[in-house]
């Protein structure tokens, strides 16, 4: 696997596991399981040094990453800009 | 005239829709497709369905007769594998026929389900829902299964879990995630789902992983980190991953998500070979970020652009906004780009609004309550999101709130909006419009 899909399968698994947290508190449900071994450092050390980076600079730097995105790609609406 | 012979890997909805559009685009053109399976132009989508006994057989999920293909003029090799791919010598191996010249290619390989990664995973008793033929065996084996265990309740396990359970088996939903469909929905979505699952019999098992299938040479028991589940069949409903091996050994090029890299017209890294289906990614429509593993409809419409411009026509595709929807339990549920759980994944900033509407006027028989929820971007309000559940009514929403999605309509807009008004099929206040009102309110206060 590549090293930017390795980031980002394993970086959306612990994200995943955070927010469902937050909605479980929200909406009073179960909450994922508490986290162990690896899982401490992807959620007490990854996580909010992702939130606390602005959604911009994150979305730049994901944008940077290979893929699709990367090639020509016409928007429907071009006049009203990109949503966030 | 020379006669360009376009070669289409893969026989499932893009593969086919490809075929179609590269014939139509050039008439003249020789259009050959390989499958390695029996059949082509079915819905495997409808399997659930025919597993659940809402649909009578699997012959009604035939599209297509091999003779409609033999006259619009696609030669189909069934069951014939393509072993490698030659971009420089514009080549396939095919097993059983050598080395076939191309003139273009296009790769419609789909979607593995995702490796279970446990020990006994290579067991007997282990369905994978895909291939139509060895569907009609399982649905005779399923005669005599009386407990079933669905690992994953992703979209094809929330379908699993319902149809087996319509077939008075005891089914067992063992999930990693904390709520049914957690990627796509929020736990006040898919909690009256969960709820109606239960009352149906079936037992779920979420924050629960899989560790271990046991049994001789058939699984016999599944052990979980909650224990341990006797059992006479597993339907294994992981995550798609694009099948990408045939494409990646040529040389063409995945992304981020897994799939293959292309752009608007479907064509791949590697000129003269297009791709379409589970085995690319796109960007998502709001975030540009590529995503991979999205529903038939997009395979079959990415298949139409992949094969129409294959044949020397333009057309293009577009980023995707990705509405979905479905029956889990006695509900139906659907949404489009975020969810609120998604959103609060990635930390984009967002604002949400929920509504509960009724589907028709009240005095109606046969009125529903629907749950509405719409995400926006703060600073605009445009709609970046939505979430409902309900008993009718579900897609036609998810469709037209994917087109506002798409062009950057606002909550404004949406709390202002027109609705039909018509006692049998819809309320004097619509459901959509009342989220969006509620969420202006809040902004307010």
């Amino acid at each position: 696997m590549a090293f930017s899909r390795w980031l980002r399968a394993t970086s959306e698994r612990y994200l995943m596991i955070a927010a469902q947290h937050k909605l479980a508190v929200k909406y009073g449900v179960p909450p994922p399981r508490r986290p162990r071994g690896a899982d401490l450092f992807w959620l007490r050390v990854y996580v909010p040094a992702y939130r606390a980076v602005p959604w911009r600079v994150r979305s730049a730097i994901m944008r940077r990453m290979p893929g699709s995105h990367r090639r020509t790609w016409t928007t429907g609406d071009r006049s009203r800009g990109q949503a966030v | 005239m020379v006669v360009q012979r376009i070669v289409v890997i893969g026989g499932g909805a893009a593969g086919i829709g490809a075929a179609g559009a590269a014939k139509a685009t050039d008439p003249g053109a020789e259009v050959r497709v390989y499958t390695e399976f029996e059949d082509v132009g079915y819905s495997p989508c409808g399997i659930p369905y025919v597993h659940g006994k809402e649909i009578p057989d699997f012959e009604r999920l035939f599209l297509a007769t091999r003779e409609t293909y033999e006259t619009s003029g696609i030669d189909i090799h069934y069951e014939t594998k393509v072993t490698g791919v030659d971009v420089a010598g514009k080549a396939v191996s095919v097993h059983g026929e050598g080395s076939v010249r191309y003139d273009k290619l296009i790769i419609c390989t789909g979607f593995e389900y995702a490796p279970l990664g446990v020990p006994g995973s290579g067991l007997a008793g282990l369905y994978y829902v895909k291939n139509i033929r060895r569907a009609m065996e399982w649905d005779t084996v399923l005669d005599g299964v009386k407990v079933a265990v669905v690992v994953e309740a992703s979209p094809l396990g929330l379908e699993m879990v319902t149809a087996l359970c319509h077939r008075g088996i005891e089914t067992h939903l063992v999930d990693p995630d904390a709520w049914a469909l957690a990627a796509a929905t929020d736990p006040d979505i898919a909690g009256p789902v969960q709820d109606s699952w239960r009352q149906m019999g079936a037992q779920l098992h979420f924050n629960t992983t899989l560790t271990a299938l046991s049994g001789v040479d058939s699984v016999r028991s599944v052990t979980t980190s909650d224990g341990e589940i006797a059992c006479d069949l597993v339907v294994v409903c992981t995550k798609k991953q694009a099948n990408t091996t045939l494409a990646t050994s040529a040389g063409l090029k995945a992304g981020s998500a897994g799939g293959l890299v292309v752009d608007e017209g479907m064509l791949t890294t590697t000129p003269g070979v297009w791709a379409a289906g589970d085995c690319i990614e796109v960007p998502h429509s709001v975030s540009q970020i590529p995503i991979q593993g999205l529903s038939g409809s997009h395979a079959y419409a990415q298949g139409k652009v992949a094969g129409t411009n294959a044949a020397g026509g333009r057309r293009a595709y577009q980023p995707v906004s990705v509405p979905w929807g479905m029956v889990a339990g006695e509900w139906m549920i659907g949404g489009v780009s975020f969810s609120e759980t998604l959103a609060t994944a990635l930390a984009i900033p967002h604002v949400v609004g929920v509504a509960e509407g009724i589907s028709r006027a009240r005095y109606y028989p046969g009125v529903k309550k629907i749950r509405v929820k719409l995400l926006a971007e703060p600073r605009t309000l445009r709609l970046i999101g939505a979430q409902m559940v309900g008993a009718e009514g579900i897609k036609e929403r998810a469709d037209f709130l994917a087109m506002a999605v798409r062009t950057g309509i606002t909550i404004y807009e949406l709390a202002t909006m027109e609705n039909v008004y018509s006692p049998p099929i819809g309320a004097l206040n619509e459901p959509i419009a009342l989220a969006a009102q509620n969420l202006l309110s809040g902004l307010a206060s």
